[in-house]
């Protein structure tokens, strides 16, 4: 994984994340490895973000295409890890392969190598630009935590907080100035919306071995019980995000 | 369709070391273009998908000309469009919508016009900032031109 940039640097280059792309492009083509396909659109994700962070447009739309060329791949290798043996799995496996038959032709397509020459071709983003940026969001993704019923709240909003989260996270990667507490709020999310798509996947039948017995009730409750914790521990990580401005 | 052939801006010489694809735009091409597409907004030019070529020249008079892409539109890099045209251009081009924007290089661009509206020889001549509105079906002679914009009537419809 890319180690977060120098401070000192007052050009960010999109190099280090290009690289990791390009390096899971032939492990997400041969499959065998699902880190290669989430590598893959970790990258692309982490790209976007360099560009949004200087309010660049084109390319986006393509890392945005690459990135969902890999979705249905990504989402079968997280149920196949979920799923028991037997004929679910089966079913799952067959579903793999043509999606996988999908991944392939994104990765043959020539907007794939353009993507790939044009990239590294970009300037590298002016540090003070990604700076103003990233404190916006961070301002943001502070006012919007505040109006957020953590309890109540549809799971979409909290979903869509967390892709906001995640944004400021490798935006503060970029700058080489990751916080702890967008970290911390990052992992709660994520568990809070694991609970929620292992609920989901018990109330559509699946067996699945990782739920480890548990009934959807008890899932749920685990999942009431992770948004009242979020909601316990915003207000310190609203003020530690306060504290670490940058 | 309604396509619209843009040369990409102004852009910085040739230098030792840095390929042809890498050149950038000058300070005074960016300036121009701004300028450019600000004319073009004012007489209305909008487009539902912008398509590019890799080249930074190419990708950086895009970005420029992406404010005019509709919220819902989509730009896309086509490595189509760092050469001659050909089929697959076509097709790429086809599958995107019915006011396209392209931005790419001469000769190539010229050459894709002059096939669209069926001439033998170079039919428009692409300025730097130039874009030529086309109007009519996706093939061999089925479109017209509806105008030719070089860029210093593009200035000049921006400063009203």
């Amino acid at each position: 994984m890319p180690k977060p940039r120098s401070k000192r640097l007052e050009r960010i280059p999109v190099g280090p994340w290009l690289d990791h792309l390009e390096r899971h492009l032939p492990v997400a083509r041969l499959g065998g490895d699902p880190e290669g396909v989430h590598q893959l659109r970790v990258a692309a994700q982490r790209l976007r973000t360099w560009l949004k962070l200087q309010g660049l447009r084109v390319l986006d739309d393509d890392l945005r295409w690459l990135r969902n060329g890999a979705g249905d791949v990504r989402d079968l290798d997280v149920s196949m890890s979920l799923v028991e043996p037997g004929p679910y799995l089966d079913e799952l496996r067959r579903r793999w392969r043509i999606a996988h038959g999908d991944l392939l032709r994104v990765l043959d397509a020539p907007r794939l190598r353009a993507l790939l020459e044009a990239l590294p071709r970009l300037p590298a983003a002016r540090r003070e630009r990604v700076l103003r940026a990233t404190r916006r969001w961070l301002r943001k993704t502070r006012r919007v935590g505040n109006r957020l019923d953590w309890e109540r709240a549809p799971e979409e909003e909290l979903h869509a907080f967390r892709r906001r989260v995640r944004r400021l996270r490798y935006a503060l990667d970029w700058l080489g100035e990751p916080r702890k507490a967008v970290k911390v709020l990052s992992e709660e999310l994520g568990d809070v919306n694991d609970l929620a798509v292992l609920r989901d996947r018990l109330l559509r039948g699946e067996h699945l071995a990782a739920a480890d017995g548990l009934t959807v009730e008890e899932v749920t409750e685990r999942l009431a019980r992770s948004r009242a914790d979020a909601a316990k521990n915003w207000p310190s990580l609203a003020r530690a995000l306060h504290k670490e401005s940058l | 369709m309604d396509l619209f052939v843009v040369r990409h801006a102004i852009a910085v010489p040739a230098q030792e070391g840095t390929g042809d694809e890498s050149r950038p735009l000058s300070e005074e091409g960016r300036a121009r273009f701004a300028r450019c597409v600000r004319g073009m907004r004012r007489l209305g030019l909008r487009f539902d998908r912008l398509l590019h070529s890799p080249y930074l020249r190419a990708v950086e008079s895009a970005e420029a000309l992406s404010t005019l892409v509709q919220p819902d539109g989509v730009t896309a890099v086509s490595a189509h469009l760092a050469g001659p045209p050909t089929a697959s251009l076509l097709a790429e081009i086809a599958e995107r919508g019915e006011r396209l924007a392209v931005v790419g290089h001469e000769p190539w661009l010229g050459e894709l016009t002059a096939h669209l509206m069926g001439s033998t020889g170079p039919s428009v001549e692409f300025k730097k900032g130039a874009v030529a509105h086309l109007r009519g079906e996706l093939e061999k002679g089925g479109m017209d031109l509806v105008a030719l914009l070089p860029p210093r009537v593009l200035v000049r419809v921006a400063h009203g």
